[in-house]
């Protein structure tokens, strides 16, 4: 008896001390342990920092930033340092990150720069091996072959772009014309709207080298640039380039003066513009908003015929991964994120184009966010995907752009004469193609 | 009184709790306190710290930008280069248009700039241009705008913010030449990496400033374009840089180069969180734990009680009764038979008895002491089956005994008759026993009984009167039992 009431002293005091124990442990632990969750440095918590780059305008910049804060809120773990620019901007800092090896983990990128950096497919990450994080479903194999090298996935195309002309359809009822069409169109309307200042057309530096490429390539039946990206003509050839180039700027279709900018097809002074599909609602919507009316027309050509002959697409910008990443697995959850999820395909609409992406494509369809000028002009890019040339990246290198201007230039303002231009061009041309 | 005992119990125990209780919130209630007080300056020096890193930081952002914008006068072409120069040659024109404009894309090439541009007094723009901007001045009058806006501030540099309500974009002017002005801008939200550092705590609010209490920036972008709020400016007053700390919050500010100011917000509640934290968890601790003490206290007491009633109850069993027989000793029945006498009941009859055994000594004396001491408890447990429960029963010294019974009879008479048939069946089981048994020494008793009388105020007159007709029965032959025969007490009766 006696040792059973011992027993249950002894059980008494075991469960008291359990209690003592557990009601202290758990005070310890909530109030010296767990605090610890609460008061933190900000950046501490971020586990891995991984950078990213475009080129745009504002409304790119913006939707482009609140979507990479959606994007932090969905991995709280990836912290992503934006690097953003302007074209001419960017395509340089481009230059200096690929040529630095110091490149960042995602970029956006233009298609022909995957010639010029990764012609063998070592320039970029190959994409291949992080297929785990993206959705490549959503591509076609063509549209997968436009971001590939060598048999290596170098990047994923976001839309396709072309150049495409919109015109001001009060100012041609003004003055009686049609919707140019055909290159003599644009001589006529430059000859009956120069009197009151006016000009057919706005074409920046590349635009207005493209422009005379197509118009060369039309009457020539040949191309400036082979599939290597080799140039196939000669001086003579060029001198045709500079002889069309000095054609529209002596008859006025366009303005080199200094003066031509790209507010000019919004403010009236010229009739129409030569853009990028995926620049369409920049230009149209300020025209519309000054109570103007913009009207789709086909590029120009010689002739009525179905071909576009002389025109090209291209993916309008690509997606890459550097390939000096030491993030590889994050790069290609954000490279995923841009494509493909939902919060960015309905914060990017059709800015860049109408999506390559099937799953964006259904996005935007469900959300009925297909309906702006971007979306009329990359309807009008991707249903007529088969009538334009594939782009040839010499095409649109910067220096043989450059060149072109500066030839251009000096041949219209008298400076040099037609063969010591084009022997010039010629000259750079080489050089540019052989580095 | 054993309630009184429980109770003081039960107040010693609710007393010491509560001591406890006092002590110990008294003591997290000072620690806590003190802690809150050396948190809340641990806090103020590591905001005025960071803070005063955040201005750094901004201060560097900001030099960045005007050294950048420094940079466009460093060649000679460029500064005199006039857009609306009409006798210009249209080629070399157009030539230091493009340096210009390489120049400024060189400048911004690693920065995220959404402006950075020359602006001519013809509104010919070099550089680059944001659409944001460029919208702004889509019916001409940048120049002017711009113009106006280093008029009424510094020529030599402003920063602006909020042109024409645009809360995107920070803006700063300089006068180029005579006829133009360089104009850079940058996305409020480039900010956010300025004022990222290590040392931020959660719940911090930290903005940008201009001078008039605008947000520039703040980590929470909705307000970013608001005021600061009214309670923030009244309690900075003209503070520029330093601490502040109102009712709900420590409030620090520290003034740019530019007159802007980093102003950072963390609520105290924040700051002692985690000491609330502290103190809330710690009193319900203590609280469960006086809850604890207080509920075995109370076990452990009523146990402590059970076991003490059960010895107190001993004794007393000791003391009021007698060892050999286990009636009632004399002491304890005089004290009882008192109590009911004083309590007596209408509509009874009270008796009491008294006996003593005739020969007893040659029991001892012939048989020893213990067979004396057999008999004396054979004899007890005669009177207890005989009376029964209903009767009192004690011991009253040597062989002496006494019954007090309180029969539920009225009348007195009756009571008698009834009390004769006890004695009868007591003399007939003697007889049968102990009679038989100590047939030889010729043991036998005698009785002497007495009712209780209306005027009897204790039990001694009671006792006298039986003790004489016991006494009577003892002097005449033995073996007699007397009971009053009269109420009056003036006779008695032999049975």
């Amino acid at each position: 008896m006696r040792r059973s009431g011992k027993k249950h002293n002894v059980a008494r005091f075991i469960i008291a001390i359990l209690l003592f124990v557990f009601f202290f442990g758990f005070n310890y632990y909530y109030v010296v342990i767990k605090p610890e969750n609460h008061t933190v440095p900000t950046d501490t918590t971020k586990d891995t920092i991984i950078s990213f780059s475009w080129w745009g305008n504002d409304d790119r910049h913006l939707y482009t930033l609140t979507g990479i804060d959606a994007f932090e809120e969905k991995y709280p773990n990836i912290e992503v340092n934006c690097s953003y620019n302007v074209w001419n901007g960017y395509e340089r800092r481009n230059r200096v990150y690929m040529l630095s090896g110091k490149s960042p983990d995602v970029m956006q990128i233009n298609y022909n720069w995957i010639r010029e950096y990764s012609a063998d497919g070592s320039g970029y990450y190959d994409l291949n091996k992080v297929s785990d994080y993206i959705d490549l479903k959503a591509y076609s194999k063509k549209d997968l072959s436009y971001g590939t090298s060598n048999g290596v996935l170098n990047a994923v195309p976001i839309a396709y772009n072309a150049v495409v002309f919109y015109y001001n359809q009060d100012i041609l009822d003004q003055y009686g014309l049609k919707v140019p069409e055909t290159w003599d169109d644009l001589f006529t309307a430059a000859s009956v709207m120069n009197k009151d200042g006016r000009y057919p057309l706005h074409l920046s530096d590349k635009h207005l080298f493209l422009s005379v490429l197509a118009h060369y390539e039309q009457t020539s039946g040949q191309t400036l640039f082979d599939e290597d990206g080799k140039y196939t003509g000669d001086t003579d050839t060029a001198a045709e380039l500079l002889k069309f180039y000095k054609d529209l700027f002596d008859r006025q279709v366009i303005c080199l003066d200094g003066k031509s900018t790209d507010t000019d097809f919004s403010n009236g002074t010229c009739a129409g513009v030569g853009i990028w599909a995926s620049d369409a609602a920049n230009y149209c919507t300020q025209l519309e908003d000054k109570g103007g009316s913009p009207v789709l027309s086909t590029p120009p050509r010689t002739s009525d015929n179905d071909a576009l002959y002389g025109w090209y697409v291209k993916p309008a910008t690509m997606y890459a991964i550097s390939k000096n990443t030491p993030y590889p697995k994050e790069s290609a959850e954000l490279l995923n994120f841009l494509v493909n999820d939902k919060d960015m395909v309905l914060l990017q609409g059709t800015e860049k184009g109408i999506p390559v992406s099937s799953q964006a494509r259904r996005i935007l369809r469900e959300k009925d966010a297909m309906n702006n000028y971007d979306a009329e002009a990359g309807n009008y890019v991707y249903s007529n995907l088969d009538r334009f040339e594939t782009m040839v990246p010499s095409n649109e290198n910067s220096d043989i752009i450059d060149a072109f201007c500066d030839e251009a230039a000096r041949y219209v303002y008298g400076i040099a004469d037609l063969n010591t231009c084009s022997q010039e061009l010629v000259d750079r041309w080489t050089d540019t193609l052989h580095s | 009184m054993d309630n009184e005992l429980k109770k003081t119990q039960l107040r010693t125990i609710i007393l010491f709790s509560t001591l406890i209780l006092v002590i110990t919130l008294y003591i997290i209630l000072l620690l806590t306190g003190r802690s809150n007080i050396f948190m809340r300056e641990n806090a103020a020096s590591l905001v005025s710290a960071s803070n005063r890193q955040m201005e750094l930081n901004i201060d560097s952002y900001l030099n960045k930008v005007q050294k950048a914008s420094a940079l466009l006068f460093s060649s000679n072409t460029n500064y005199t280069y006039d857009s609306s120069d009409k006798n210009a040659d249209p080629y070399t024109q157009l030539q230091i248009s493009n340096q210009i404009n390489d120049d400024i894309t060189d400048l911004s090439l690693l920065d995220n700039y959404a402006d950075f541009a020359i602006i001519y007094q013809n509104d010919e723009v070099i550089g680059s241009l944001s659409k944001i901007t460029k919208n702004m001045y889509a019916n001409g009058g940048m120049y002017d705008a711009f113009y106006s806006i280093l008029k009424q501030n510094d020529e030599r540099g402003t920063w602006y913010f909020g042109l024409n309500g645009d809360t995107e974009h920070i803006y700063f002017f300089e006068r180029f030449n005579s006829y133009s002005i360089i104009l850079i801008s940058f996305y409020s939200r480039e900010l956010k990496s300025v004022f990222q550092i290590p040392e931020q705590l959660n719940g911090m609010e930290v903005s940008l400033v201009n001078e008039e209490n605008q947000i520039l920036y703040s980590n929470d972008s909705d307000k970013i374009g608001a005021k600061l709020s009214a309670a923030t400016v009244s309690y900075l007053g003209k503070l520029r840089n330093g601490s502040v700390m109102s009712d709900t919050a420590l409030i620090t500010t520290d003034e740019c180069s530019n007159g802007w100011r980093v102003v950072c917000t963390v609520p105290l509640r924040l700051i002692i969180q985690d000491n609330t934290r502290f103190m809330e968890s710690t009193i319900l601790v203590i609280l469960i734990v006086v809850a604890v003490i207080l509920i075995f206290g109370i076990i452990e007491t009523s146990r402590i009680n059970v076991s003490a009633n059960h010895y107190v109850d001993s004794l007393q069993q000791e003391a009021q009764h007698d060892r050999m027989t286990g009636l009632y000793n004399s002491e304890e029945f005089h004290r009882m038979a008192n109590r009911f006498i004083k309590e007596m009941p209408s509509g009874r009859t009270m008796s009491f008895s008294i006996f003593d055994l005739d020969n007893f000594k040659s029991i001892n004396d012939q048989h020893g002491h213990l067979e004396g001491d057999t008999v004396l408890r054979r004899f007890s447990t005669l009177l207890s089956d005989t009376f029964g429960s209903e009767f009192t029963l004690a011991r009253l010294g040597g062989d002496e005994f006494g019954v007090f019974g309180c029969m539920d009879i009225p009348d007195e008479e009756s009571s008698r008759v009834e009390l004769a048939n006890y004695l009868d069946a007591l003399r007939t089981r003697f007889n049968e026993t102990l009679g038989t048994d100590y047939s030889t020494d010729s043991l036998s008793f005698c009785s002497g009984t007495s009712f209780v009388h209306e005027d009897d105020q204790d039990f001694e007159k009671v006792f006298q009167r039986a003790d004489k007709l016991l006494y009577k029965g003892k002097k005449s032959d033995k073996a007699q039992d007397y009971i009053d025969e009269y109420m009056d007490g003036k006779g008695s009766d032999e049975i």
